[in-house]
């Protein structure tokens, strides 16, 4: 079978209760996936980019059988998630929150024995794999130490040895580098191009557009439990047109900025951007409708508005671009 | 074959790490040591402060057992297997809730209701080995242990007594799955289980309706038959009614347990409660 993973049209509805006080609460229906479709080819990586609450972790959990679909179908390594769950469960390997999910008063290396004992591996081939993944993720030297004394960082590099214990051929990563500090995040990126190399299929969600595009060979962007788009990082911002987009940095950006320019002629999208606050400094991203002919025009309504350009360049266009055009909406901050 | 194998690696491994995981937190083991002299001085006390002098009299004629001390111990060491058999599973899970390890059990291949019964192994090992050091000197001493072969019976109708709690534990998970925090529904049904298995009194001191409703617990006829095994002398039957009664709360609970965990398992993973604390 050429596809690592397939999924169908996926729905998944969550029923929550808002609470109003102690005991007053109002049903709500979530719709978490709107039919959800994508197929992931054996050996790439695959990213699913979207802000947060698109649906990315539910679509991984219901891909790694924890979560059952409302409908749709998907099928990993050829195997039906929902009728053949404990098939998938062999084939895959999942990291879905790197701070939890250990026996703190147990090392690092004896948390990774337990897993592979509820992995079923026998007892020889259980302590030379914990000993390879061990060193993959460069944790030789704090492997005998009680996990209760790990770093965030130590703690995210034992999670993705436990997901690769059973060296399985197909890996699940939930936000593989949240929350770590940029040394960290930068050595995960490196073992999930390792992966790759080594030949498996990686599915990563990620809401950092950077990262999906330094990662992934496909990505497919999500929002509101819908995929929007799937192609290559660079197909996706063929999109958006090289040469249609302008960076301005600028002093005292109001909050209506976007508005103000909207009925500029030849501006197809603008989104705005504040570092600092206290001074309204910061970014406005104009994205042209064909080439930046009309820049003068935009460059006067700025001032107009009274704002006080610091800078302008032409850009290329990246993954949060091709996001905001495709949905109108801002990725978020990563 | 294979299979068989396969699970034994499962089980050994949650019987390896949980032990780990006791021994490095060990206070626990100060109060199981302590606990059935503990609570037999107290119900010693008690009867004292309640009866008088006449108490052991009073005792011996509404019990048939000469010695209230031996009556209490035993009533205690079954009282605490009893405790741990109905929380264990509930409670392991709830720990492994909290943790964020219970749903990672869940992408390995074994049955999970499987996994948490095995967690009854290594806790039941220590309180097993701690309670036969507590209770087995003093049955030894007051000459109640005659022949090895009634203590072996004794010890069968005691494992056969604690499958219909099993049951009844798995019942209970299914609530910690669904509800999450076990403690209140925990605490109530031991408290009915204890107060109505007459680990400390016969249970003719209640009304009649009490008694008949007492004849669904399993561990009322595990008592009764222990003290008669233990404490009465008298043999039993392998077709006394007890006996029986006890054969078919053992299939039926365990069968009624499972339904309702992996009914609220399969709900769970509906509705996404797997992974919430
Ligand atoms: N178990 C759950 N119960 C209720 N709502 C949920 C549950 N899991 C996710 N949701 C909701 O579904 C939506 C999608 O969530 P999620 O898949 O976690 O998004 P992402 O991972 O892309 O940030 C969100 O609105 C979230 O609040
Ligand atoms: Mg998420």
């Amino acid at each position: 079978m050429e596809e690592a993973i397939v999924a169908e049209g996926l729905v998944k509805v969550f029923y929550t209760k808002e609470r109003k006080s102690l005991f007053r609460s109002v049903k709500r229906r979530v719709e978490a996936l709107r039919g959800v479709s994508f197929s992931v080819r054996r050996g790439e990586i695959f990213g699913l980019l979207g802000p947060n609450g698109a649906g990315k972790t539910t679509t991984i959990k219901i891909l790694s059988t924890l979560l059952l679909p409302d409908a749709g179908e998907a099928w990993v390594n050829g195997f039906h998630v929902v009728k053949e769950a404990s098939r998938v469960r062999e084939c895959i390997g999942v990291s879905l929150y790197s701070d939890r999910g250990f026996y703190w008063k147990l090392t690092g290396r004896e948390n990774l024995r337990y897993f592979a004992y509820l992995y079923q591996m026998p007892r020889r081939e259980a302590e030379k794999r914990i000993n390879e993944v061990l060193k993959l993720v460069g944790l030789e030297n704090d492997a005998d130490r009680l996990v209760e004394e790990y770093s965030t960082g130590m703690k995210s590099k034992l999670n993705f040895a436990r997901a690769l214990l059973h060296d399985p051929p197909i890996l699940f990563l939930d936000e593989p580098t949240i929350g770590l500090d940029p040394a960290s995040a930068r050595r995960v990126r490196e073992l999930i191009l390792e992966m790759k190399r080594q030949g498996k299929t990686v599915l990563l969600t990620t809401h950092n557009m950077f990262e999906a595009e330094l990662l992934c060979d496909r990505v497919a962007i999500i929002n509101r439990g819908r995929i929007v788009a799937i192609n290559t990082p660079s197909e996706l911002k063929r999109r958006v047109g090289r040469n249609n987009v302008v960076e301005v940095e600028a002093l005292n950006i109001p909050p209506s900025a976007a508005e103000a320019l909207s009925s500029v002629r030849g501006l197809r999208r603008i989104y705005t951007r504040i570092r600092d606050p206290a001074s309204s400094m910061g970014e406005l991203r104009l994205i042209f409708e064909d080439g930046v002919d009309d820049l003068g025009d935009v460059l006067s309504a700025i001032s107009r508005a009274g704002m006080k350009v610091l800078s302008v360049k032409i850009v290329e266009p990246t993954l949060e671009d091709v996001f905001i055009e495709l949905t109108g909406e801002k990725l978020g901050e990563s | 074959m294979e299979r068989v194998r396969r699970l034994a690696r499962a089980a050994l491994g949650v019987y390896v790490k949980e032990m780990k995981i006791w021994l490095r937190y060990p206070t626990w083991i100060f109060a199981f040591i302590a606990l059935p002299y503990m609570l037999s001085g107290l119900f010693n006390g008690i009867g004292y402060s309640i009866a008088g002098p006449r108490a052991v009299e009073n005792f011996a004629r509404n019990t048939g057992v000469s010695n209230p001390f031996l009556f209490y111990t035993l009533g205690t060491a079954l009282l605490l297997a009893t405790e741990v058999l109905l929380q264990d599973v509930a409670y392991s899970i709830r720990s492994e809730q909290l943790l964020g390890t219970f749903e990672l059990h869940y992408l390995a291949p074994a049955p999970t209701w499987l996994i948490w019964i095995l967690y009854l192994f290594p806790h039941s090992t220590i309180m097993v080995v701690v309670l036969l050091a507590t209770t087995l000197p003093v049955l030894a001493f007051s000459g109640v242990l005659s022949s090895p072969i009634d203590f072996l019976y004794a010890c069968s109708v005691l494992a056969l007594g604690m499958l219909p709690l099993l049951g009844i534990a798995l019942a209970l998970a299914a609530l910690v799955v669904r509800y999450k925090e076990p403690g209140a529904v925990v605490s109530l049904v031991q408290s009915v289980v204890i107060l109505l298995s007459g680990y400390f009194y016969p249970l003719t001191v209640f009304p009649a309706w009490v008694s008949a409703l007492s004849q669904v617990l399993p561990t009322t006829h595990v008592i009764s038959i222990l003290r008669s095994l233990l404490l009465a002398g008298e043999g039993v039957s392998p077709l006394d009614r007890r006996l029986l009664t006890l054969l078919a709360l053992a299939v039926a609970y365990p069968v009624i347990g499972l339904y309702s965990y992996r009914r609220w398992e399969s709900e769970a993973r509906r509705r996404g409660e797997l992974s919430k604390y």
